[in-house]
């Protein structure tokens, strides 16, 4: 392995794929899965003492805290009681709550306990038990089917900004998670295998073919005049 | 029949191995405008005639078919939406199974309202009416990634084209030739934008062969095959997007840039015969440009200022788009405060994914701006030093078919800005198709170096393109499933 060419292929593949790394083993990533709502208005309105839902819930990951965004109309967010119960069966799962004096219009952290584990269907349910409404923000009724936001029961249209959180994996850990995320609503020939297969070829065949590229395009004679 | 060059032929399976990752791993209808285009490749397959639509404003009216995959998938949500995800259970996708098993293979053919999309011409939806045909037999997904595929295809095409329009310049140096074509074939975006359903993956395509064709009329002169070809593929770029009339300067003064050559040879009446017969190919050019856009009218309210107010306030827009500060007494574009020659050429020509909205870090745009105006740079000292050898016609040649481009991209912008009030939506995709000048450049600028640094530099730069794909899926795995 003489060439210089070569070398400068698989130099800057080393650099990369080392930066790659880094950044792989040092990005946590916190979302265990989301409802991709679209954070448009405070569209569900909790009087105190009402509860707001999300009912039918994929758990597509485990988690352990939501985030929700709320409104409070110029005053910290009242305090929150948050129950996961079990879709079918209306059992409780898990709970959690949010104390006083948080800002409004913030991402708002919750913590629930126990983790909720992957599978279930379930309902998410916020009690506001303060003194002021709360506005959770939420989009239209989007691309969640089958889940939907209920007030008091009552079905509204629109759903809950709620992202699923769990304790920080990095994004190395997630490889395998990635490309079984990645084979879902295709041909039913792709699987994670497939892109296993595709990362053996981007990070081993492709640089060799390059490297035989390069060699190639030295082998060939002295160059001649460009043309005028 | 010519043997295929070693080099390029290693450098075509490092490109399929990179259009079939883009093909497969970017989640569906996440390409920039995808489901429209998907739309209309249904609309001729299951209706046998082109979509309805062509309003800016009127909502896009899908198949039932492609409502309730992106429905299923979430695709339409989480476009421009970087915080939200696909779904990540197999629970949602058996969701869709049964709702697609529902629809009994019907739903298909009532695509509705396409907007814009809807005046494109049709070749390509034609090329792609073929894998949606030979898995029509399939679900929406297996038709939508055959089509994402057999688009990739074109992929090759535009990297052949790179590789010819480098190799024009630089003879026998099959090393500079590769960097230079590499620098083509594995551009991330044009990767990306390839590998999706759009039509820009076969106008990359034809515009990177009628730069070829274009250059090498000037270089070896006029010959009659070549410039027949020439024309055939405008009006195949014509049949694919109207903006091939932005060319259209550029590829009339290709052709007769010959015939002023060889005025003393010729007798007057020949060459008036030859002119008139490259006018009439630009004419036929035209025709089919407007009249396969449906006159473009979808895209703009008019062609080209109707008075001189309209003219002057045209004038302060480009200024105020091309300047990083505003000059005095011409109106302020509050969006272009950006510095657009950065924020849109620079930006989301090299990286910007999904539906622009997956990007890396802020901090490494710079860095891509740095390279580019370096490359440049570097070419015009290679020019001057004689290093490098372009003609004249050819740098006008070049000049021809960037400031036309850049002139209709501006003059589009500028009209939907004062008629809809929208924000930039210009893309820097829209210069890839000019991806093979930067590959000349790029070889023009390594001749800078000496032979041992030289070749040290287009390894760097082959490996460099190959990496850069590679971290820009790693992007998108994050994006999208992280």
């Amino acid at each position: 392995m003489r060439s210089r060419a070569v070398r400068g292929v698989l130099l800057a593949y080393l650099t990369g794929v080392v930066a790659l790394a880094i950044v792989v083993v040092t990005d946590k990533r916190h979302m265990a899965f989301s409802l991709a709502v679209r954070p448009a208005m405070p569209g569900v309105v909790v009087k105190p003492g009402h509860d707001g839902c999300q009912r039918r819930i994929d758990v597509e990951e485990s988690f352990d805290s939501i985030t929700i965004l709320p409104a409070a109309y110029y005053h910290p967010v009242p305090r929150l009681s948050v129950r996961v119960l079990d879709h079918g069966s209306l059992r409780p799962l898990a709970s959690g709550s949010l104390g006083d004096g948080h800002p409004e219009n913030k991402v708002t952290p919750i913590q629930i306990r126990p983790a909720v584990p992957k599978g279930r269907s379930i309902d998410l349910c916020i009690r506001d038990v303060g003194r002021w409404k709360v506005g959770l923000f939420s989009s239209g009724p989007n691309d969640n089917e089958p889940s939907y936001a209920t007030i008091d029961g009552h079905v509204q249209a629109a759903d809950i900004l709620i992202d699923f959180q769990r304790p920080p994996r990095t994004a190395l850990s997630l490889v395998p998670d990635i490309f079984r995320r990645a084979a879902l609503f295709h041909p039913r020939w792709v699987g994670a295998w497939t892109f296993w297969v595709l990362l053996g070829l981007l990070l081993l065949v492709v640089p060799a073919l390059l490297c035989l590229a390069l060699r190639a395009a030295q082998n060939r004679p002295p160059g001649r005049e460009a043309p005028e | 029949m010519r043997k295929v060059p070693r080099p390029l032929l290693l450098l075509l399976g490092a490109v399929l191995a990179f259009v079939v990752a883009w093909s497969l791993f970017v989640p569906p209808l996440q390409v920039p405008d995808e489901q429209a285009h998907y739309g209309y490749v249904q609309s001729l397959v299951e209706k046998h005639k082109r979509p309805k639509g062509g309003g800016r404003n009127t909502p896009r009216q899908l198949s039932t078919e492609e409502e309730a995959a992106g429905l299923h998938s979430r695709a339409f949500t989480i476009i421009q939406n970087p915080h939200e995800k696909p779904p990540w259970s197999a629970a949602a996708e058996a969701r869709w199974r049964a709702a697609a098993r529902a629809l009994d293979g019907g739903g298909r053919s009532n695509v509705r309202n396409l907007g814009t999309q809807a005046i494109n011409p049709p070749l390509y939806y034609l090329y792609e009416a073929i894998p949606y045909e030979l898995a029509s037999g399939g679900d929406f997904f297996d038709r939508l990634y055959a089509m994402r595929l057999f688009s990739g295809l074109l992929m090759l095409v535009t990297a052949v084209a790179g590789w010819l329009v480098v190799g024009e310049f630089v003879g026998d140096a099959r090393l500079l030739q590769l960097a230079g074509a590499s620098v083509v074939a594995l551009q991330p975006m044009t990767t990306f934008i390839s590998s999706g359903v759009n039509p820009d993956a076969a106008f990359d395509a034809l515009i990177g062969l009628v730069i070829w064709l274009s250059v090498r009329t000037l270089l070896r002169g006029l010959a009659w095959r070549r410039a027949a070809a020439l024309v055939a593929l405008m009006i195949g770029a014509a049949l694919v997007k109207g903006t091939a009339l932005l060319f259209l300067p550029a590829v009339a003064f290709a052709l007769l840039v010959p015939v002023w050559r060889a005025r003393r040879e010729l007798l007057r009446s020949a060459i008036v015969g030859r002119a008139a017969l490259v006018a009439g190919g630009c004419a036929l050019v035209a025709a089919v440009a407007l009249f396969a856009s449906r006159g473009g009218g979808g895209q703009v309210d008019h062609a080209y200022p109707k008075s001189l107010a309209e003219a002057r306030e045209f004038v302060s827009y480009l200024l105020r788009f091309w300047l990083p500060h505003k000059p005095p007494f011409t109106r302020d574009f509050p969006v272009l405060r950006t510095f657009p020659p950065y924020s849109v050429y620079i930006k989301t020509s090299w990286a910007s994914f999904g539906w622009l909205e997956t990007r890396f870090p802020e901090a490494v745009y710079p860095l891509f701006a740095l390279v580019s105006l370096s490359t440049f740079a570097g070419a015009a000292v290679a020019l001057k030093r004689r290093l490098f050898r372009i003609p004249g016609a050819v740098l006008l040649f070049f000049a021809l078919m960037l400031f036309p481009l850049l002139l209709g991209l501006g003059w589009l912008e500028y009209r939907e800005l004062v008629t809809l009030k929208y924000g930039i939506r210009i893309q820097g995709r829209y210069l890839l198709p000019l991806m093979p000048i930067t590959g000349v450049a790029v070889a023009a600028a390594l001749t800078l170096l000496r032979d041992r640094r030289r070749e040290l530099a287009a390894g760097l730069v082959v490996g460099g393109m190959a990496v850069l794909q590679i971290l820009s899926l790693a992007m998108v795995a994050g994006r999208f499933y992280a």
